[in-house]
This record gives C-alpha cells, structure tokens and sequence, in this order.
C-alpha cells in the first residue's frame, strides 16, 4: 500500500472518522465536498470501509421473517397484483419510470458507429476495463472526450452465435440504463458519443449485456449482464 | 453457493432496474445483514425496521456501487450499518445518561473469539490488539455500536477533544498496521 506516500496523515484520520461516522454533519459534508474531486479520499474511505467491514465477519446471518420482504418490495413496487392501469401509473412513478423519456432521448441520440475517429489527446481520457468473472469477456472502453471517441477494444470472448453485445451506459445517479450501442464483430471499433452524453459517459458505469440479435427489443436490458465497469479518468 | 461474483452481478443488474435481481440479492444476502443489523441494535423491531430501510435504500443507490471501490458485500454490509447506526442514534438522542454509559468494564471480544475468524477479521483484529485495549473498544464501538465522540469521552471519562487525539492517533497507527 502507497497510503503512507500519497496520503497525509490528517487525510488518513479523517477518513476514519468518517467511516465510523465520529463526525458532526457539517464535517461530513465538508468532507464529501472534498472527496467529490479527490480521489485519493475516495481510496482512503474505502480502504477504511473495507477494513471495518471485516468487523462484522463473525456476525452470524439470522434468517428475516418471511414478510420483511413482501414489506420491502410492496414499498418500493406498489402491490404485486395491479392491472393494466396500475402498470402504466407505476411506469411513471417508479425507478423506471423515465424509461420512456430516456429511450426517446436516446433514440434521438443514438450513436453513430464511425470507424475512422482520430483520437485527439487534447482532452481528458475515460477508460473502463470490463470484465466477465470468469473472464470470458474482456473489452477495455476508452473515451476521449475532445474527439467525442469512445473506442471498444474486445480483448476476450464475444456474442453467442444468434446473439449480440449491447452496451450501456449507466450515468452516476440514475438507476436508467442508456443503450450505446452494439459491440462490433471487429476487435476494435470506434463509436462517435454524442455531446449531451460526454458528462453522464465520463462519470457513469459501462456495463455489457447479452441480447437478442441486433440488440435489446425494449431499451432496456433483457439478458445476463456479463460485465461493468465505473468509467475513469486517466 | 452464491458467490462474490454472483452478488456483484445482482447488484449491477439491480442497478439497471431489475425486480427479480432485486429479490434474488435479497434472498442471498438478508439473512448476514439481518444479522448485523440484530447485533448493533440488539432489537429485533427495529433491526427489521433498519434492513428494510436497508434494502430500499441498496434499490436506490445500486447505481452508486460500481464507483464506490467497494467489494460487494461490504457495500451491502456499509449500507445496512449506517441504516442501523441512525436508528440507535435516533434512539439515544437528544442527550446521553452520562452515569449509564460510564462502564469501563464493556466486554471486548477476546483475542480467542477473533482467531475463529475469517483471516480478513483476523488482520484488523491483529491491529487492533497493537491499540491500548480501551482505544481498541473505542473503535468498535464506533463501527458497531454508533458511539459518538461525545459517548466514547464519556465512557473512557476524559475530555471530547483528548478523545478526539487518541483515536485520531490510534486511526493512524490502525493504518500503518493494517498496510503493512
């Protein structure tokens, strides 16, 4: 660990204050603030979180009563039972209910797959490395935002025969996948990233999915998810 | 057997809203984060109450999981603390017994207790035998039962800011430790 080098011994502290939560509110934010644009905070917080974490490894797990859950899910999907209109109303109360705006969004907004963008190197560069568990799948994103040019490299693995790769875009604080488009049969392809999705591109998470044949027939994901990745700044 | 991989792309899948991940996340890991939410608020009530919030709360923030740096347990192990933490703070507030919480003499898990562990446990555990014991206290108390500042000065019967110093002193030496 480099944390003695790169980390001052304050950071180090109050990192640790945070993750107990050994501080008032007005510190903790002060301490988000600061973490929102310094990584190594962020390094520091979940070096501590894991570490506290392992507190609880001997904790043994106690089985919740059965209608904890039927609680939760109640709360959060509404009844389970609710006909035609019941459906269409949660469509635009719940987590998903900006499905149909975003879809359209991204209709509009879909990318457009151009072999020959030239890598600036005038601006930031985002990479995400993607990666299956058992690495089955490995495709490393780069995105560099001057050029608009976010390039897929497919190191391992690819569709299924009948199948393909979709790849999405999850922004930071949404829960809305974003289709970016289809992983290309060529080892390295690069897709043009419209301007309104650089912000949400630089922040989000990219995940791959495996579809039908041309991609996903509602927006949304259908398949397994085999990987994702938060997206990062060189 | 559900694995590490196997929560991490429920989680993902969670994220990108998907109900019946939600409920196979549940099932695979309720019973651990019931367990931890029984052991900080010694409660069953509200340690129902604290892994529901939990669990909507892993619904609405499972976008936020792949940028934490987190491995996926300790994620849904952090998330289901910090929901318990605030019920016993809800609890304790607005002012704490100072006679009540005075006792020295709080069990700390033994050292015998920590050797059953798991290695990970065992490493914070080894650290944290290197603290003076009642420093060693102060930091689980903080991670497991809520304690603020104030509740650890009390406890240790010194003044919040000398509270304040230890534990800041025995974060760094935790630190040091557990890099090593």
């Amino acid at each position: 660990m480099s944390d003695k080098t790169e980390h001052t011994e304050n950071d180090i502290a109050l990192a640790g204050e945070y993750v107990l939560g050994l501080m008032s509110a007005d510190e903790s934010a002060a301490f988000q603030a600061r973490m929102a644009h310094e990584p190594q905070l962020k390094d520091l917080v979940s070096s501590w979180g894991e570490d506290f974490g392992t507190l609880t490894d001997d904790i043994d797990p106690v089985a919740p009563p059965a209608q904890i859950k039927t609680a939760i899910q109640t709360r959060l999907f509404g009844p389970k039972k609710r006909g035609f209109w019941g459906m269409l109303a949660a469509l635009f109360t719940s987590k998903a209910g900006s499905y149909g705006i975003i879809t359209a969004v991204t209709l509009v907004a879909f990318l457009a797959f151009g072999p020959n963008v030239n890598f600036t190197g005038a601006g930031p560069i985002y990479t995400a490395n993607l990666s299956a568990a058992d690495s089955s799948l490995v495709v490393n994103a780069r995105f560099d935002q001057a050029a608009s040019a976010l390039q897929i490299e497919r190191l391992a693995g690819g569709a299924k025969p009948g199948r393909s790769l979709q790849l999405w875009l999850i922004a930071e604080g949404s829960s809305t996948p974003v289709p970016l488009g289809l992983l290309s049969a060529e080892a390295v392809a690069t897709h043009n990233v419209p301007t309104e999705l650089h912000a949400a591109l630089a922040s989000g998470t990219l995940a791959i999915s495996d579809e039908p044949l041309g991609g996903s027939p509602t927006g949304l994901p259908t398949g397994e998810i085999l990987a994702a990745a938060a997206v990062s700044k060189i | 057997m559900t694995t590490i991989q196997d929560i991490e792309n429920l989680i993902f899948r969670v994220a990108l809203g998907d109900r019946r991940a939600f409920g196979a996340l549940y099932d695979a890991t309720s019973a651990k984060l019931f367990g931890v939410c029984l052991r900080i608020l010694n409660n069953r009530a509200e340690a129902e109450d604290a892994l529901q919030e939990a669990f909507v709360n892993i619904w609405q923030k499972s976008d936020t999981y792949a940028a934490n740096g987190l491995s996926p347990m300790t994620w849904l192990i952090t998330l289901t603390r910090n929901k318990a933490i605030d019920k016993i703070r809800a609890r304790k507030a607005p002012t704490t017994d100072i006679e009540a919480a005075y006792d020295l003499a709080d069990p700390n898990p033994t050292p015998e207790a920590a050797a059953i562990a798991s290695s990970e446990r065992a490493r914070i555990d080894g650290c944290l035998a290197e603290l003076e014991e009642t420093l060693a206290s102060a930091v689980r108390g903080a991670y497991l039962d809520g304690d603020s500042y104030q509740e650890l000065a009390t406890r240790f019967n010194v003044p919040l800011n000398t509270m304040r110093t230890w534990l800041r002193r025995s974060l760094l030496k935790l630190r040091e430790c557990l890099s090593r």
